[in-house]
């Protein structure tokens, strides 16, 4: 309980290498947003080739999350 | 004192030639093989953070060539679809292990994979011909099922052979009581007509397109590959000689139903009846 207390996502548990498409992921939705800053209403052409990239990045980080929660939940 | 006479000169800009289909190849190939030797040598930490850099470089690249008006162009559009490569062994080497799957646990991968090669043979932005996923209906139809159904036979011998030759020292598979384990069988199965789709069905027709019979060599090297990477040689044999099979196949054909079958069912029968 106390270690459930202290640190609720245990994320130090989890070998590192999960978070490497994590962070990729999160570089490329920030740059999705610049792009979106600076073109304004419309939506750039661009947000083609990222959307390529950012789709199996999210469904993975999806499939991280349900996994931990379902780990945490059952133990 | 001496005076110092300059010149004018006129400073122009330098056309830059984009490089040659080879050696762009070459060069992603370098790339892959210095990131798989971390892999290797460092650790499976320094090796996707290796091929995570490899993906966001080539994207970036996707998008200088989409910025400067070229997408629709063929290079553009192989070089978005060309970042699967990368993408697949980032995932192969960051999924976690699921135990329950049993006869293959990092199956997990398969799914953003298939999700992101659906889209992409979905796109219509990304220009060539894609092959079709059903065969033609017209007076030769028969001609094309019989080839289609030669590839899936020589795809179930393949997995036959492999299971029987290739060193196994996990358990069988009715081993395990539990439904799970064909969870496990199914996702690998699925890896294979993923697999057939993202390189015959998308990557193949740019690289047709963009440099002919040099592209389709450069796209079966590719699956080579991932197929030695992710299962081993001596288990990525029986795949690489499908693989060379399908490209011909699919390249003449233009039909993607009988290597999408043939893969699925050449795994199917390598993980259930070794």
């Amino acid at each position: 309980m106390d270690v459930l207390a202290s640190a609720p996502l245990q994320l130090r548990v989890l070998a590192p290498v999960y978070f490497v498409p994590v962070a990729v992921l999160l570089v490329l939705l920030v740059e999705r947003e610049l792009l979106r800053a600076r073109a304004g209403t419309h939506q750039p052409a661009e947000y083609r080739v990222i959307d390529l990239a950012v789709l199996p990045l999210v469904l993975l980080c999806l499939l991280f999350a349900g996994l931990r929660i379902y780990s945490m939940i059952v133990g | 004192m001496t005076g110092v006479v300059t010149s004018a000169a006129t400073v122009r800009p330098v056309a830059v030639r984009p490089a040659s289909f080879g050696l762009a190849v070459l060069a992603f190939a370098d790339a892959l093989g210095g990131a798989e030797a971390i892999d290797r040598y460092v650790g499976t930490y320094w090796g996707a953070i290796c091929f995570a850099a490899i993906f966001f470089a080539v994207i970036q690249l996707a998008l200088v060539l989409d910025r400067r008006g070229a997408i629709g162009d063929e290079r553009a559009g192989l070089l978005a679809v060309a970042s699967l490569i990368p993408l697949e062994r980032l995932l192969v080497l960051s999924v976690p292990s699921l135990p329950f799957l049993r006869l293959y646990p990092s199956a997990l991968w398969v799914l953003p994979m298939m999700l992101v090669t659906a889209y992409a043979y979905r796109a219509r932005w990304i220009p060539a011909a894609r092959p079709r996923l059903l065969g033609p209906s017209g007076d030769r139809r028969w001609i094309h099922v019989a080839i289609q159904v030669g590839v899936v036979a020589v795809g179930g011998a393949l997995g036959i052979t492999a299971a029987h030759t290739i060193h196994y020292a996990g358990s069988h598979v009715l081993i395990y009581p539990d439904v799970a384990k064909w969870s496990g069988a199914v996702l690998f199965a699925l890896a294979g007509a993923i697999e057939e789709l993202a390189f015959r069905g998308v990557l193949q027709p740019l690289a047709a397109d963009v440099a002919g019979y040099a592209g389709i060599t450069a796209c079966f090297l590719a699956s080579a590959y991932l197929a030695v990477t992710w299962m081993g040689p001596g288990a990525a044999l029986p795949v690489i000689v499908l693989s060379a099979l399908t490209s011909v196949v699919v390249y003449r054909t233009r039909d993607l139903s009988g290597s999408l079958t043939a893969h699925a069912v050449l795994n199917l029968l390598l993980v259930t009846l070794r």
